[in-house]
């Protein structure tokens, strides 16, 4: 590979999901016994059909839903049954994007970039919606490193779909994190956008020692990027294996019609 | 077939659904009736009573210069009780409005507590609480201050939990995984999206509350109202007309105001 991973990273998981079932009140099983892991420096994907599971397993490991059994370990510390002030402190390890930017409205590129700072910064000029100088400085290298240094005080609104989720990117790198996930980040861009979301997050593992995660649904994106393809479907793992293994007939099989 | 029975139309009449909309045509045109009954309407006394309202202004004129400068002073009460009476429910209201609003409450006793409280303050009129603010501390402008803070703090609670339920969920969340605690997502992702609608809403309230605040003076409330409402029940009929004039320009200035603050935030 072109950058290999830093020297003295961990080499171990930074992400281990195991037996993850979630079943909801209605009775629908959404993931049943889901197991994966993440390494640092790379990037793995998910890949899945429409109702695979893939976004409940997100959801469920930010726990912005609650799992029914299984554990999640991120560097090293179980967070499925953290609540309150342990938990939030748990979540500053994992940085989250999603389909749409989610980016605070009104606000400038990097006002939203700085707020991936909030985690550790408890102080009171965070609280009264403020940041630390230290934060903004780093803040800006990081829109920098996304290429977007130019639009730092540009509202978020006015943003395009691609420079939008480079800001996300930009967010998530801010908080530090070691696992980076990813829900369907380029869903809603055009072939050459997402394709430079999917080289920057990439780059983003090897350069800075992240576990990536990413939640995808186009296949070839996920032959092009990805060093390692978890296959759901019908919320269990069908497919786990190096990207360089697989070949076309294991990948057309997770969009099957008939499951 | 049963569905081609159903979908026939003029066959069979659908006598119970006709029944149910004649009995509530009925009942409506029963309750108008009533009502123009109750309220002793009588549409001809305006016509000949037009005359009375002529009467008032002909004895009013020439309005009566010498109020002008006690009536300067009430209006600015009038205005400051309006503006107290807005500023001091925005913090308690926008409290109340993060425990009351769907997407952002932290549920359980605050979010039953908060709904409550603007409810009740807010359906019980601020002439009202006005009243019972006289009883408390006794007449003036102190009492209809805050018989309008506590009515807008309802009001105010209400507007903005609604504001803040419009704020994209997303962005919310965002922050949430990032490991922020509850305040910091307010003042970070909620109060940046809504501010201009929050700004607004509070302005607007303010020039509802001067206004308002004029009729609380009626109730012993102070300011302009108060004199309005000493002037009529002692006939002077020309401080009356030149009260009446001051009011008409407060009212005008208050709303050129209002309108130019609004549009430097939009």
């Amino acid at each position: 590979m072109v950058d290999p991973a830093p020297a003295g990273a961990t080499t171990g998981p930074l992400l281990v999901v195991s037996g993850l079932t979630k079943r909801y009140p209605n009775g629908t099983v959404a993931l049943s016994g889901v197991s994966l892991s993440a390494l640092p420096g790379e990037l793995t994907a998910v890949l899945g059909q429409n109702g695979s599971g893939k976004s409940t397993l997100v959801r469920c490991i930010v726990r912005l839903t609650d799992p029914t059994s299984g554990t999640i370990t991120i560097a090293g510390r179980e967070v499925s049954s953290l609540t309150g002030a342990r938990l939030r402190e748990a979540r500053r390890g994992i940085a989250v994007i999603f389909q749409d930017a989610s980016l605070v409205p009104r606000r400038s590129a990097l006002a939203n970039v700085a707020t991936g700072c909030l985690g550790r910064q408890r102080g009171l000029r965070t609280a009264l919606g403020g940041f630390p100088r230290r934060e903004l400085a780093l803040a800006a290298q990081r829109l920098e490193r996304v290429g977007l240094g130019a639009l730092a005080g540009q509202r978020s609104d006015t943003l395009s779909g691609g420079q939008a989720q480079r800001v996300a990117v930009a967010r998530a790198l801010h908080q530090e994190p070691a696992v980076l996930l990813a829900d369907e980040p380029v869903a809603s861009l055009d072939p050459d956008a997402a394709a430079d979301i999917m080289q920057l997050l990439r780059d983003l593992a090897r350069q800075e020692g992240i576990a990536v995660v990413c939640i995808l649904h186009q296949v070839d994106l996920a032959r092009r990027y990805a060093d390692r393809v978890v296959g759901l479907r019908g919320g269990e793992v069908v497919l786990d294996a190096p990207t360089a293994a697989l070949g076309m007939e294991d990948l057309a099989g997770l969009y099957r019609s008939d499951g | 077939m049963a569905a081609t029975a159903t979908t026939t139309p003029g066959k069979r009449r659908d006598w119970p659904a006709i029944a149910g909309r004649a009995a509530i045509a009925l009942v409506a045109a029963a309750v108008v009736v009533q009502a123009y009954v109750v309220i002793d309407a009588r549409p001809e006394d305006v016509l000949t009573g037009v005359s009375g309202i002529f009467d008032i202004v002909r004895r009013g004129l020439p309005p009566d210069p010498s109020v002008l400068g006690p009536a300067v002073y009430q209006a600015l009460v009038t205005v400051d009780v309006g503006i107290i009476g807005t500023l001091v429910p925005i913090a308690i209201s926008l409290l109340l409005a993060f425990w009351a609003a769907e997407n952002v409450t932290p549920g359980g006793p605050l979010y039953a507590a908060s709904r409550s409280i603007i409810a009740v303050f807010r359906a019980i009129p601020d002439i009202v609480w006005a009243l019972l603010f006289v009883t408390a501390v006794g007449l003036g402008p102190f009492a209809g201050t805050m018989g309008l803070a506590v009515h807008s703090i309802g009001v105010l609670g209400r507007l903005y939990a609604e504001a803040i339920e419009d704020v994209p969920m997303a962005s919310v969340n965002a922050l949430v995984v990032t490991g922020a605690n509850r305040f910091q997502v307010a003042t970070h992702a909620v109060l940046p999206a809504t501010m201009p609608t929050l700004v607004g809403l509070t302005l607007y309230r303010m020039d509802t509350n001067v206004r308002s605040s004029l009729v609380l003076g009626f109730v012993g409330g102070g300011g302009l109202g108060f004199a309005i409402e000493n002037a009529l029940s002692l006939f002077q009929y020309q401080k009356l007309l030149a009260l009446l004039i001051v009011m008409a320009l407060l009212i005008a200035g208050v709303e050129a105001i209002a309108v130019a603050l609004r549009r430097t935030i939009h």
